[in-house]
C-alpha cells in the first residue's frame, strides 16, 4: 500500500507572521473606531 | 542593424537583451533618479522646516518646495523608473524586441519636456497649488501644459509595451504564459492607461481656463477626474512593486509562488478594484451619491485589499519554501534568519514588504474607511500612510531592483557594494521613523500640508498636545535618515552606471 505523506502547511513561518498582521490590523482598526468614537461623543 | 533587432544575450539568465530596449531602460532609469535627487533635497527642506526646532522655509518657499516633492517623487520619479521597469518586463523577460522603439524615445522626449516645464514652473513660483492643484487654485498654463506632456508620453510608453507583448506573442518568443513580473507589469499597465487618460482630460480643460478661455471650470468635477489620476497613480506603483516583489524573491533566493494562479488572479483583482481607494479623496464631496460611497468603499474596495492579502502571503511563503529547500528548516525562521540580508535586494524586498503591508496597507485600509476617512484625511496621518506605501513599499523596491539592473541590464559593476548593502537599512529605518512620527502628530489632529504647527503667526492662537512635538521630531529624524539612505541610492547607483567596471560579455556575476 502506497504510503500517504502530509507534510502540512509548507511555511509555518509566514503563517505566524501573517497572523501577527491580522492582529495588528484588527487592533488598529479598533482603536480608530474607538478614537472616532471618543471625539464623536453620541449621546452624552 | 538600425530596426532595433541586435541584442546580446544575458549571460546569467539567458534571455536576450535588446540594445534599443537597454538604452530606453538606462535612459529612462537614469531619468529617474536625476528626480528622486531633487525630490530627495525638496524632502528634507520640507521636513526641517515641519520642524518646528529649525523651521527652516519661508510659507512661501514651503509650499513651492512641497508642491515639488510631491510631483518630483510620486510622479516623475515613479513613473520614469516604471516605465523602464515596462520595457524591461515585456522585452527583456519575453526575449523580445521592443515596439518602435523612435515612438519609445518620443515617449521619453514628451515626458522629459513636460517634466522639466512642471518643474521650473514649480521652482519660478508660477505653480504653487500642491500636487493637486485644486481649481480654483491657479498655476501658469505652462504647468498644465507640462503634467499633459508628462502623461501623453507615459501613455505612448505604455502602448509601447502592449505592442512588445503582441509582438513577441506574434513572433512566439516565449512557451507558455507570460511570466509573472510581466502578468503584473500588464496590470500595472492597464491601471496605468485609465490614470494617465484621467490626466490628460482633466489638464486639457484646467489648461484651457488657465489660458482664459474657459471661464468656469467645475471643482467638483476637478477632484473626481484629478483623483482618477492622483490617487491612481499610486496604484500603478502598488501593482508595479508587487511585480517587483516577486522578481526580487527570484533573484535573491530563487522564490517561486507556491501557487501562481492565486497570484495571478489577485492582480485580476487589482485592475478590476483598486482605483476604488481613489474615492476616499471625495468621502466629503457631493459628487457621488451616499450609496456610491458605500458600496464601493466599504465593500467592493476590500477585493483589492483581497488582493494585498494574497501578495503579502504568496512572496515570504514563497521565499520560506525556496529557503527550506535549502535546508534552512530549523524552527520557525531560520529560513528568514540565513536569507542573504548581505545583499542589497533581500533586505529591500523584505523591508518593503514590511513597511508596505505593516505601516502603509493596515493604515490605508483603515484610514479610507469612510467615518475614519472623515477624522484622519486632512491630518499628518495621511502623510503617514501614503509615506509607508509609496516610499517605504514603492521606492525601496525600486531601489533594491536597481543594484541588479545595474549589473544585469546596463553590465556595470555596482560601486560601494558595502553602501548598496547598507543603503536599504538606513532607508527603511527612516521611512519608519517619519510614517510613525506623521502618524503619531496626525493623530493627535496635527494637519498635513501646513507650514507652522506652532500657529506662532496666527490671529486665534492654538496650541496641540505636547506629544505632537515628540512625534514631530521622530519625523524630522527620520527625514534624515531617510534623505541619506536616499543619498547612498543615487551616489551608488549614478557612480556605477557611469564609472562602474564594464563588464565583459560572458561575465555571469550580479553582484
Amino acid at each position: 500500500m502506497e504510503e500517504k505523506h502530509d507534510e502540512g502547511f509548507p511555511a509555518p513561518g509566514t503563517f505566524v507572521i501573517i497572523s501577527i498582521f491580522f492582529v495588528m490590523f484588527v487592533l488598529f482598526y479598533f482603536l480608530n473606531w474607538k478614537w472616532l468614537s471618543m471625539v464623536w461623543n453620541i449621546g452624552k | 542593424m538600425a530596426n532595433g533587432s541586435e541584442f546580446r544575450t544575458c549571460p546569467i539568465t539567458g534571455k536576450k537583451v535588446f540594445a534599443a530596449t537597454q538604452n530606453l531602460i538606462w535612459i529612462n532609469a537614469v531619468t529617474a533618479v536625476v528626480f528622486i535627487l531633487i525630490g530627495g533635497i525638496m524632502a528634507l527642506l520640507v521636513g526641517l522646516t515641519r520642524w518646528p526646532a529649525v523651521h527652516l522655509l519661508s510659507a512661501d518657499l514651503f509650499y513651492r518646495f512641497l508642491t515639488a516633492h510631491g510631483l518630483n517623487m510620486l510622479i516623475f520619479w515613479i513613473i520614469f523608473f516604471e516605465i523602464a521597469g515596462l520595457y524591461f518586463g515585456s522585452s527583456v523577460l519575453l526575449n523580445s524586441r521592443l515596439a518602435a522603439p523612435k515612438v519609445a524615445w518620443l515617449a521619453y522626449i514628451l515626458m522629459l519636456v513636460g517634466a522639466v516645464l512642471v518643474d521650473v514652473m514649480v521652482f519660478t513660483g508660477k505653480a504653487t497649488v500642491m500636487f493637486s492643484s485644486y481649481v480654483p487654485l491657479q498655476a501658469d498654463p505652462l504647468y498644465y501644459l507640462g503634467i499633459i506632456l508628462f502623461a501623453v508620453g507615459a501613455l505612448i510608453g505604455c502602448g509601447i509595451f502592449f505592442g512588445t507583448l503582441a509582438i513577441a506573442k506574434a513572433e512566439k518568443t516565449y512557451e507558455g504564459s507570460v511570466p509573472l513580473m510581466t502578468f503584473g507589469l500588464s496590470a500595472a499597465a492597464i491601471i496605468a492607461v485609465f490614470t494617465l487618460a484621467c490626466g490628460a482630460i482633466i489638464y486639457i480643460p484646467t489648461l484651457l481656463w488657465s489660458l482664459g478661455l474657459i471661464t468656469n471650470l467645475d471643482p467638483g468635477v476637478y477632484r473626481l477626474i484629478f483623483w482618477g489620476l492622483g490617487h491612481s497613480s499610486q496604484q500603478i506603483n502598488v501593482t508595479a512593486m508587487v511585480s517587483i516583489w516577486y522578481l526580487l524573491g527570484a533573484l535573491t533566493v530563487g522564490a517561486k509562488p507556491v501557487n501562481e494562479k492565486i497570484c495571478r488572479f489577485a492582480f485580476l483583482l487589482y485592475i478590476l478594484f483598486i482605483n476604488l481607494a481613489s474615492e476616499h479623496h471625495l468621502l466629503t464631496d457631493p459628487t457621488l451619491s451616499p450609496a456610491h460611497k458605500m458600496v464601493n468603499t466599504s465593500y467592493f474596495m476590500y477585493m483589492a485589499v483581497l488582493a494585498s492579502m494574497i501578495h503579502a502571503l504568496a512572496i515570504p511563503m514563497a521565499v520560506e519554501v525556496a529557503q527550506r529547500k535549502k535546508g534552512y528548516t530549523k524552527g520557525l525562521f531560520e529560513w528568514l534568519t540565513k536569507a542573504p540580508w548581505g545583499e542589497p535586494g533581500f533586505p529591500a524586498l523584505i523591508f518593503s514588504l514590511f513597511i508596505f503591508g505593516f505601516i502603509g496597507g493596515i493604515t490605508g485600509v483603515v484610514y479610507g474607511t469612510e467615518q475614519l476617512a472623515i477624522k484622519s484625511h486632512n491630518t499628518w496621518a495621511m502623510t503617514g500612510h501614503f509615506h509607508g506605501t509609496v516610499v517605504g513599499g514603492t521606492t525601496l523596491a525600486f531601489m533594491g531592483l536597481t543594484y541588479y539592473v545595474i549589473p544585469l541590464i546596463f553590465r556595470r559593476e555596482i560601486i560601494g557594494k558595502k553602501l548598496a548593502t547598507l543603503q536599504p537599512y538606513i532607508f527603511a529605518i527612516g521611512i519608519i521613523l517619519i510614517a510613525l512620527g506623521m502618524g503619531g502628530a496626525g493623530t493627535l489632529g496635527s494637519p498635513r500640508r501646513h507650514w507652522d504647527i506652532t500657529f506662532a503667526d496666527a490671529v486665534i492662537p492654538y496650541s496641540f498636545d505636547p506629544a505632537v512635538l515628540f512625534f514631530t521630531t521622530i519625523a524630522a529624524i527620520g527625514v534624515i535618515v531617510a534623505v541619506v539612505g536616499g543619498a547612498m541610492y543615487v551616489g551608488v547607483s549614478v557612480l556605477s552606471v557611469f564609472f562602474g567596471r564594464k563588464m565583459a560579455p560572458n561575465e555571469a556575476k550580479i553582484l
